[in-house]
């Protein structure tokens, strides 16, 4: 038979999956008090802002717990969201065992492998490259944008504990998409700047965060959507002051 | 010619974005759908109207559509798609200008370019909230009905 704690501990662990991979706030809340109802618990309160997961549950015989967890560090992954989507979905049919819940949360966490480095970061410049298109400009600014975009990238994946650095990969990706663009341009590739320097930063742009942002505003979660607005904004600035720093070096 | 181009760019662009933000993967040719038939919304309201702010505007609102459309059909949050759907309004450029003419302290144009940047993206958000609510209260009433 499973008890209060563990109950709370595996509605614990989904709350933290989908906070960190870069979830809403009423995501969140509805996945925890999802799983606590499919094993009877009568009432669920819990307050999620972007940093933390406070949940209290109480069986309505006076017996209450408690768990609080902290989130350090995010990340996107929208795969593992659908995932834990699905689990707490798939609770409510059939119950599992703690053993079970927590086995499979745990293989959702770590399961899905890592993609392969050097063919994803350029496939992915060759796609973003595609904005050139899309912004209907010379085709020949097409290279120089690939360019751009796969230096950025690499160095960003390259760059080792920095990484985990609130903004300092955001201004590395500005700063070096910006020199290869400079680069590129004074070497007669390509014949607009301003749209390799945009390519090549455009898969930084704080989209999931502004999204996020609203979204929260919409179902009442003020915290999380003026915290969230906020990283999208500083985000924005510190692009802008990485491509910065690049044109007031080398121009 | 050069429209079958861009839909086909945008397709690919909101593709990569999925795969860079790690979506599902049986999602990811929707996403690409969703992408664009933003686009193409996009062109469309340019061909008519002509003003940027507005044609953001319809096109985000096409991006929720479609979000809400096939989340349920794919049975996946819809952030998945909107987050990505997003991506191509996104205005790149007119940010790119407005930091561009800050630095060389032309601050009139560089404010002029800044609000047009602030208008598209504030037309993206209101848009992706519009469609948001209208979801929300659709499942509300379905909800008190059953």
């Amino acid at each position: 038979m499973i008890n209060q704690k563990q109950i709370l501990n595996i509605s614990a662990y989904a709350g933290e999956i989908i906070l960190s991979n870069g979830g809403e706030i009423y995501r969140t809340e509805d996945t925890i008090s999802r799983i606590c109802k499919a094993y009877g618990i009568k009432y669920v309160n819990s307050l999620v802002t972007p940093t933390g997961i406070f949940i209290s549950v109480d069986n309505g015989d006076g017996d209450s717990e408690t768990v609080v967890r902290r989130i350090h560090n995010r990340r996107i992954n929208l795969n593992k969201i659908s995932l834990v989507n699905n689990f707490s979905r798939k609770l409510e049919n059939e119950l599992l065992n703690y053993q079970k819940a927590m086995e499979e949360l745990g293989a959702i966490e770590y399961g899905s492998p890592e993609t392969n480095l050097k063919a994803g970061v350029l496939l992915t410049s060759l796609g973003v490259s595609t904005n050139v298109i899309i912004m209907k400009e010379s085709y020949n600014n097409i290279l120089p944008a690939f360019l751009a975009t796969l230096a950025s990238q690499i160095v960003i994946k390259k760059i080792g504990f920095l990484k985990d650095v609130n903004f300092i990969p955001e201004i590395a990706a500005g700063f070096i998409g910006t020199i290869v663009s400079l680069i590129a341009f004074n070497n007669g590739l390509g014949d607009n700047l301003s749209i390799m320097i945009v390519t090549a930063i455009l898969p930084f742009v704080p989209g999931v965060s502004l999204t996020n942002s609203i979204r929260d505003a919409i179902s009442g979660d003020l915290i999380s959507a003026t915290s969230r607005g906020m990283e999208a904004f500083l985000i924005a600035i510190s692009l802008a002051v990485g491509v910065a720093l690049a044109l007031g070096v080398l121009r | 010619m050069n429209i079958i181009f861009e839909l086909i760019s945008a397709f690919i662009i909101v593709l990569t974005f999925g795969a860079i933000f790690e979506s599902p993967k049986r999602s990811l040719w929707l996403l690409g759908l969703t992408g664009a038939i933003s686009w193409g919304g996009f062109l469309l309201s340019q061909l008519l109207i002509n003003q940027v702010v507005i044609s953001a505007f319809i096109a985000s609102i096409i991006v929720g559509i479609c979000g809400e459309i096939f989340a349920r059909v794919m049975k996946l949050p819809v952030t998945v798609f909107v987050v990505c759907g997003i991506i191509p309004l996104v205005p790149g450029v007119p940010a790119y200008d407005t930091m561009l003419h800050l630095i060389n302290g032309d601050y009139i144009k560089g404010v002029e370019r800044g609000v047009t940047t602030l208008l598209i993206a504030g037309s993206i958000a209101f848009a992706v909230a519009i469609v948001g609510a209208f979801s929300k209260y659709f499942t509300e009433i379905r909800m008190t009905k059953n």
